[in-house]
């Protein structure tokens, strides 16, 4: 049998609770500092999420082909390329062509059918999304944030809407990257999305969408100096200081295939911008000259 | 086959099946109902393919799982495994009926979602009709075969370790095997590492025991090659895990 006086305690408890959640609910929801995306576990942007974002490359271009032509081969009729056994290894290599073998099996495309318009669309969406979220995994991710505005700024995207926030995201990177200068990979990321603005803003000069100035594209060029030398002089320190060995050599190949890449765009880049300037002193000579007649 | 009956009866009369069979048969045809399908009709098959897959694997995993756990630590614990000893069914024989009795409910589960995604969710196309029959066969086959030597699994180690070891152990294993595997190997193809490279070979792959993608974006059939050679491989990894099961299995507590 219940003792009344702890029932009427319990009733108060509750009714006291209710009372303080209701009240304390709403002014909750209008404090600023508590509006933070949606983060799981806080893995989006920590360690563990860069290394998620790794993982996920490769199921992000599974079905790529398939989204572009509708089939697993492109336009030149060549399948991607089977993974051959290590012949140093026979047990293991056995083990890993057994293992390839069933991968190739179970991702073959066998539908005679090509895939539909919907179809493509549909799982270039489902690629774009992904990408999305292993951007926002790690966005300082060298492939993954290309990747994206790739599918941006080539009009691949899905989402027509997005395809303006190729300049914003960009920016997001830089900002996201430069507070990372002890890693040569995020400088690494940095410059290839100055890069990419330059590339922007010289298209859509091209296009006579928008014309951005030749001061933005000049800082924008300076940006992207800034970024190379910073990563040229963390490389030599890292050399000095053996920290390259704290990556693998897979990493370590790449980042100096993506510095040869990123000074070449650069001066490409630059020369661009030279012609363009050029072009305009001649447009603004013209101009005076017309107006003094 | 006394315990057979038995486990069958204790199971058919705890109706929590019910649930399963709610999620696979109604569910495929109302969960389409709270997506972006409702805009788009064209996505409501595939949305119906999802359903019915993701509920026959939540069923097994779930379901399947902890009533196999459950049934092998009943059998050990309660004194019925001793009394089938005196009867003269040996531990094997009894591991291999409790074990009967639980396929007896996954098999029907199986079959029903393979039928919902045959009626409910065929292609238009004639052309892709032809091999839709063949895909949900191979489906349905390779999920009984990934399934099964789970469920002997747990019903052997409840009986030797409890049914709540067993059953995460179980769970956690076979959610490896379907998703942590494939993370593991796209990770290990953007960077090399000899020992995780090793645990990859060594682990459970049923990952390509999930044909649910192949289903959604109408990849066609698995060939008849790769469908062989997945059998031959998880009848034998089915092999092991039954060996296992039987060298762990008890059927009295001490």
């Amino acid at each position: 049998m219940r003792h009344p006086g702890s029932t009427v305690a319990l009733a108060g408890l509750f009714g006291m609770g209710l009372l303080l959640c209701t009240l304390s609910a709403r002014p909750l929801q209008r404090v600023a500092e508590l509006k933070t995306p949606p983060n799981p576990l806080g893995l989006k942007r920590s360690p563990y999420g860069e290394v998620i974002a790794m993982a996920m490359q490769g199921s992000i271009d599974t079905n790529f082909l398939i989204s572009i032509y509708g089939t697993q081969t492109d336009r030149a009729g060549k399948p991607r390329p089977i993974q051959p056994p290590d012949q140093d290894k026979p047990l293991t290599g056995q083990l890993q062509s057994v293992l390839e073998e069933m991968r190739q099996g179970y991702e073959k495309r066998t539908n005679p059918v090509l895939a539909s318009e919907t179809l493509k669309r549909f799982l270039r969406r489902k690629a774009e999304d992904k990408l999305r979220l292993a951007y926002n995994l790690d966005p300082s991710h060298y492939a993954n944030y290309n990747a994206l505005h790739f599918f941006l700024a080539e009009h691949i995207s899905t989402r027509p809407e997005m395809i303006p926030m190729a300049g914003s995201l960009a920016q997001e990177t830089i900002t996201y990257c430069m507070a990372r200068q002890e890693d040569p990979q995020a400088l690494l990321t940095a410059s290839a999305a100055y890069g990419n603005l330059l590339q922007l803003m010289f298209q859509e000069r091209a296009d006579g969408t928008r014309d951005a100035g030749i001061h933005d594209m000049e800082r924008c060029l300076a940006g992207l100096d800034h970024t190379i030398s910073l990563y040229l002089a963390l490389s030599d320190r890292w050399l000095e200081t053996g920290e390259w060995n704290r990556l693998s050599g897979q990493r370590v190949e790449e980042c100096q295939e993506r510095i040869l890449y990123i000074s070449r765009m650069r001066e490409i880049a630059a020369e661009t911008l030279l012609r363009i300037k050029k072009g305009q002193v001649m447009q603004n000579s013209l101009k005076s000259g017309e107006r003094s007649e | 086959m006394r315990l057979l009956r038995i486990t069958l009866a204790t199971i058919f009369q705890r109706k929590s099946w019910v649930v399963c069979a709610f999620l696979v048969l109604i569910f495929p045809f109302a969960l389409p109902l709270i997506s972006s399908a409702t805009e788009k009709p064209l996505l409501v098959q595939p949305a119906r393919v999802q359903a019915a897959w993701s509920m026959l694997w939540l069923c097994g995993l779930v379901w399947g799982l902890f009533t196999a756990a459950h049934e092998g630590e009943h059998n050990a614990r309660s004194g019925l495994g001793e009394y089938f000893l005196t009867t003269g069914i040996s531990r094997i024989r009894q591991l291999g009926q409790i074990w009967l009795a639980l396929m007896a409910f996954i098999a029907p589960l199986t079959l029903a979602a393979a039928l919902v995604c045959q009626f409910g969710a065929r292609p238009a196309n004639p052309a892709e009709q032809a091999w839709w029959w063949q895909l949900n066969l191979q489906y349905a086959a390779l999920y009984l075969l990934v399934i099964s030597p789970l469920l002997m699994l747990a019903i052997a180690t409840a009986s030797r370790y409890g049914s709540t070891c067993s059953f995460a152990l179980c769970l956690l294993l076979a959610l490896y095997g379907l998703y942590g595997v494939a993370y593991l190997d796209n990770m290990l193809r953007v960077e090399e590492n000899p020992l995780l490279q090793a645990v990859l070979w060594t682990s459970p792959q049923y990952r390509f025991a999930d044909l649910t993608q192949r289903m959604y974006y109408k990849n066609g059939a698995l060939s008849a090659d790769t469908f062989k050679l997945l059998c031959a491989y998880f009848c034998g990894l089915g092999a092991v895990l039954f060996s296992l099961s039987g060298a762990c299995f008890k059927s009295r507590a001490s």
